[in-house]
């Protein structure tokens, strides 16, 4: 069996913590390591880091990552690839490595030149899309993105996303035939909800002892159908509870305005930023999480509240569709604050429900954990490298 | 006298003339070609054709951009400069390593010269025509920074660096830090230019990495 050894390239990896992709290359490189399979990850430099270490035996290239000014992010980005092809041709050059993994369009001009220049295989990642983050492409900027992300999916053997709804993104925006687009979901290490700490004092921190926990954690922005949180509070009549909204994001403001407006300053609570930490424990001591979005690539949230034993109630748009199922591991709503209230006070007045849900969501959660998406991972190396090597059609 | 195969990379080059780099460009390589040097040209153009053999001496490569729009000369350039790594390494590969050198005429493509030498051991010169520094209205400028930036990795990384006066020598040495025993003159007015170049050639292609 060949055994690849993979050079990743992402713009952002531990300590420099821009969105969940740094998470997801810290976890998904770690387990690929746990597996066998060397590997490297070339990155930005980042205060205070070093500039080559190995972490849990994946060995971390830092890349001076262009700190001069720039007229705006794009050129910056196409800069840092400048000096990360510099340094990546080195590190090829010494070592054995059999595939190029690119997440996202923010490294495709050093990962694409790299390819041609070394002949080595390169799988792309797509996270998420332009269109999909802007809700369409609405100028010449986006449109540059776009097309970037086009040019990397062309020159990519194979191309990863976390869902089939992101998989028919890919196809309907960049225009990617499905059958070179393998589904490997985000994964989760349950471990970390497992840590000892003192929940009842955590608790504490957020409701009163009789309150039933409502929980939210995300961005507040509109994709994330948080405004229909706070306009289901009315309708949860009856109920001691108190909803704590965890994030940040533009609605923030907004919201906090519609709690006072709506009387029920009381029973929400935005908290805005929390530590990773606490809101690990937050999903543990919840008595309900909400899943209300609007556009939703896969759902992190969904495998952490399962993780944390937290019953959902969720809209179910996009990849949540395909981690959850209705009445089995969560409660399926309409997007709706009526609708959504009946699903809160199902789980918080149906015991039996609400349990069978969180013992469902525990076994399910399993399939997500970082050795299961490695695996799957490693079966799209394997099926690159076989194609590449036995294949008459090389991508040259 | 052993063969030469240069490989040119250029953002201009007849039909496209941007300014006077394509003309002294056309000259070069009329020049390379009557000491019978087979030369290669790398460079961008709309065009229908992706090779163009205009004699048994001179060979064209039109490299298109593969992101369509660009916000800036900076994101047009270096996405280009991937579509150019592509041409050389198919040139080289298919040649089997039959590139002796690279001359990268200004800072356009500069990335993809290192990134070449880095990769594949192909030794290579920066032709440089003018400077941002004489250039920019405004050198505090963001853009005029990306342009410096690349130059001085240009002027640092290459084997040589060609200028076409002692004032313009100077200032390479002065702005990027070069020793000067790494930087030449070679004036297209001067009668037995292309001579020099040649014997700049000769003298790089010992770097090559076998």
């Amino acid at each position: 069996m060949l055994t690849p050894n993979v050079l990743m390239l992402a713009w952002e990896f531990p300590p420099r913590i821009i969105g969940g992709l740094a998470p997801h290359v810290y976890e998904l490189s770690r387990a690929l390591v746990k597996k066998g399979i060397e590997v490297h990850v070339a990155t930005c430099d980042f205060p205070g880091a070093e500039t080559y270490e190995v972490v849990d035996g994946v060995i971390v290239h830092r890349v001076d990552s262009y700190s001069n000014p720039t007229p705006d992010f794009a050129t910056w980005v196409a800069m840092m690839n400048v000096n990360l092809q510099r340094e990546i041709a080195e590190i090829i050059a010494s070592n054995d490595i059999s595939i190029l993994h690119a997440h996202d369009w923010l490294v495709a001009s050093a990962s694409i030149g790299l390819k041609h220049m070394f002949r080595i295989p390169l799988v792309a990642t797509i996270h998420s899309t332009e269109y999909g983050r802007r809700s369409g492409i609405h100028n010449d900027y986006q449109r540059m993105i776009s097309s970037t992300e086009s040019w990397l999916t062309r020159e990519a053997w194979r191309i990863i996303c976390c869902s089939k709804y992101m998989a028919k993104e890919i196809n309907s925006t960049l225009g990617v035939d499905e059958i070179r687009i393998d589904i490997v979901p985000n994964g989760i290490n349950t471990e970390l909800f497992r840590t000892p700490i003192n929940l009842k004092q955590l608790r504490s921190r957020f409701a009163q002892p009789n309150e039933k926990l409502v929980l939210f954690v995300g961005r507040l922005v509109h994709e994330k159908g948080v405004s229909t949180i706070v306009e289901a509070a009315p309708h949860l009549y009856g109920l001691n509870f108190k909803i704590v909204i965890v994030g940040e994001g533009y609605l923030k403001e907004e919201l906090i305005r519609r709690v006072n407006e709506l009387g029920l300053s009381d029973k929400v609570y935005v908290t805005g930023f929390l530590e990773t930490e606490t809101i690990r424990g937050l999903f543990r001591v919840a008595d309900v999480c909400l899943i209300p979005s609007i556009y939703e690539p896969f759902g992190i949230v969904a495998l952490e509240a399962m993780a944390g034993g937290s019953p959902i109630v969720t809209s179910g748009s996009g990849g949540l569709g395909e981690i959850l199922e209705h009445d089995r591991t969560a409660t399926f709503v309409y997007q709706t604050p009526e609708s959504l209230a009946w699903g809160i006070k199902k789980i918080l007045t149906d015991h039996r429900y609400a349990d069978s849900l969180r013992k469902e969501a525990s076994i399910r959660v399993k399939s997500y954990e970082w050795g299961a998406i490695a695996t799957s991972t490693i079966g799209t190396y394997t099926r690159t490298m076989l194609e590449y090597t036995e294949g008459k059609w090389k991508p040259f | 006298m052993t063969k030469i195969t240069p490989v040119i990379l250029t953002w201009e080059y007849p039909p496209r003339i941007i300014g006077d780099m394509a003309h002294h460009l056309d000259r070069l390589t009329s020049g390379l070609n009557k000491y019978n040097i087979p030369t290669s040209v790398v460079t961008c153009h709309d065009s229908p054709y992706l090779y163009e053999r205009r004699s048994d001496l001179l060979e064209l490569f039109w490299a298109s951009n593969p992101v369509e729009p660009h916000i800036s000369v900076i994101t047009w350039c270096l996405t280009l400069n991937s579509e150019i790594e592509r041409i050389v390494s198919d040139i080289y590969y298919s040649r089997k390593g039959e590139i002796d050198l690279l001359d990268v005429h200004e800072w356009h493509f500069v990335s993809a010269g290192i990134n070449l030498k880095k990769a594949l051991g192909i030794p290579f010169i920066f032709t440089i025509h003018s400077l941002e520094d004489q250039r920019s209205l405004d050198l505090s400028s963001p853009l005029s920074s990306c342009i410096k930036g690349l130059e001085k990795i240009g002027s640092n990384e290459s084997d040589l660096v060609i200028t076409k006066s002692d004032s313009m020598k100077k200032e390479v040495i002065k702005i990027y830090e070069v020793p000067e025993s790494k930087v030449i003159v070679v004036s297209p007015t001067e009668k037995g230019w292309i001579k020099e170049i040649i014997k700049s050639y000769r003298k790089t292609t010992t770097n090559k990495r076998e």
